[in-house]
């Protein structure tokens, strides 16, 4: 069940999903998402490929132009959705923390 | 266009699918000695020489790619474009499988996610493994477990024809196959060991732990001894008994012909679907006709692999003509009253023995008639010349000589022990051996002969 995979994401895939804000192609993701996370982050190609995949069957992003070998996508409504949700949880998750390890 | 011929060089490494890790050491130590990777099949690795370089390989395996692509599908090019574009060269895909090399001292690894890797890593093997571990010793188990049933429950069987438990080709057949399933069990329990300890590694946060390299040369040198010790056992036994030798080596080279007919369809430009056609019947049908033109070659008793499996029958009153209505006295004393009636029948011909002996305590009395018919003149002819030439009566003293005694093509020959009469007619023929002489033998084969043309008709 994919969908209910998606409930949270794994760090790639909080990732690829940031990276897909605005419309990238396929292979400069990997590039984009070395810079968001200040190189903290990388994504390999296969795991990459096989990601997008994933998020296009659940419908997490749209594939918007094809050329050549190069294919562009760019984070639907739904995906936006359950980036911000997960988003808000890390929010959560580090305020909590805070009130424990920053007294 | 360069006509130097680059050196090649063939070197075997026994790894399982799973054990990428030692894979990839072992191409990169084969680089940096000056010999590039070029391709493989099953654990034999294919070299070119090259100038020593040090080389990261990757192997990684493509979800949607499969054993029936010939060219990499579009799907597979996109995602070997993918990680070309981070520096990783494609060099070989075999089904899943796909290698790839970087020049870089620190490339990104293709697979970042260890939860996916050990998916895909376990999902690729249990696919490329599934026929050799699970489906051959099961079919093989069944045959052998349906035949030694058969033995246990028919206490006949033992005396009606010299197959039992007790032979020396049955115990090889079972060894083999004890063998065989042996280790498929334990590469699968190498295989299950490694899934579960990795899958509890990845819930504690820990990374992938592949077999040491160490480990894996001393399975693989483990794997060596087991396989050639095996081969030795069997060849062992077999040359005492060359019939199951024939069929053994028969069975090889049906294996073999199937593997390499499928590799020699395999063609470049029949597309996924068009692949597992060919790849799948046209083998299975190539090895079959060979299967029958091999036989030719092998012996008369293979003349069951026509006319199917035997039925087995044990009652005197199926014997239709008894020694009794020959004129012979049974003895006064015998051991046992052996008859037997065995029966099969196939597409492609018909086979019936009829047998009726006496055992005394040194000596046998009796006769067996064998009939075998086939619509098809070509299995006739092939039949028959297999009957004349049976190294067995040229062993016994018979010579064959015309017959006067009957008007149809007929052979026949008398020994100082057996007398062997062939009657060959148009889609039948009669091979009547054992104690008789010419009048009885007339009579047997007419009384049968009357009974199959019945039968045929």
């Amino acid at each position: 069940m994919p969908r209910e995979q998606l409930q949270t994401l794994t760090e790639p895939m909080y990732y690829i999903l940031l990276a897909l804000k605005e419309e990238c192609c396929g292979v400069d993701i990997m590039k984009r998402i070395e810079v968001i996370s200040h190189g903290r982050i990388t994504v390999g190609p296969g795991t990459l490929y096989a990601l997008l995949d994933k998020f296009q069957k659940a419908g997490l992003i749209i594939e918007t132009r094809v050329e050549g070998r190069k294919r562009s996508y760019i984070i639907s409504e739904k995906g936006y959705e359950v980036l911000k949700k997960e988003y808000y949880r890390l929010i959560t998750m580090v305020e909590e923390g805070k009130t424990i390890l920053e007294r | 266009m360069n006509n130097k011929k680059k050196k090649i060089k063939r070197k075997m490494f026994f790894a399982s699918s799973y054990e990428i890790r030692a894979i990839e050491n072992f191409l990169e130590e084969e680089a940096e000695k000056g010999w590039m990777f070029e391709r493989c099949s099953g654990m034999f690795y294919v070299f070119e020489e090259c100038e020593p370089v040090k080389l990261k390989f990757q192997v990684d395996y493509f979800d949607k790619a499969t054993i029936f692509d010939t060219n990499p599908e579009s799907n597979t090019l996109d995602y070997i474009e993918y990680c070309s574009e981070s520096g990783w060269q494609h060099v070989f895909s075999s089904g899943k499988m796909q290698i790839f090399y970087s020049v870089q001292d620190n490339p990104v690894p293709i697979q970042t996610d260890e939860k996916m890797k050990l998916k895909l890593v376990c999902k690729a093997t249990i696919l490329a493994n599934w026929i050799n571990w699970i489906l051959l010793p099961l079919i093989w188990g069944l045959f052998n477990v349906r035949e030694m049933v058969d033995e246990l429950l028919n206490p006949n069987y033992y005396f009606a024809y010299s197959r039992s438990l007790t032979e020396l080709s049955e115990v090889g057949f079972v060894v083999f196959w004890l063998a065989f399933t042996l280790l498929s069990i334990v590469n699968m329990a190498r295989f299950g060991i490694f899934c579960f300890r990795n899958k509890r590694r990845l819930k504690n946060g820990l990374g992938i732990q592949y077999y040491s390299s160490k480990n894996i040369k001393k399975y693989g040198v483990f794997h060596q001894i087991y396989l050639i010790s095996l081969l030795v056992l069997l060849a062992a036994l077999f040359t005492k008994d060359h019939v199951s030798l024939y069929l053994m080596i028969e069975f090889i080279v049906t294996i073999l012909m199937i593997f390499l007919i499928s590799k020699m369809t395999y063609s470049k430009w029949a597309n996924r679907k068009a692949n597992i056609v060919i790849m799948l019947v046209f083998p299975i049908v190539v090895a079959n006709a060979l299967i029958f033109a091999f036989m030719g070659s092998i012996s008369r008793g293979d003349a069951k692999l026509i006319s199917g499996d035997a039925i087995y029958v044990y009652s005197t009153d199926d014997i239709d003509l008894t020694l009794e209505d020959l004129g012979v006295d049974k003895p006064d004393e015998f051991l046992y009253e052996e008859t037997v009636h065995d029966k099969a029948k196939s597409f492609l011909g018909m086979r019936e023995v009829y047998s009726d002996y006496y055992n005394t305590e040194d000596n046998s009395y009796g006769y067996s008639i064998e009939i075998f018919s086939s619509k098809y003149k070509s299995i006739m002819d092939t039949y028959n010349q297999l009957v004349l030439e049976d190294e067995y009566y040229t062993y016994t003293g018979l010579t064959a000589t015309k017959n006067t005694w009957c008007s149809d093509q007929v052979l026949y020959g008398t020994g100082e022990d057996v007398s062997m009469y062939v009657v060959v007619q148009d889609g039948i023929t009669f091979v009547i051996e054992g104690h008789l002489n010419q009048e009885q033998a007339a009579e047997v084969s007419s009384y049968y002969m009357n009974m199959a043309s019945a039968l045929t008709r």
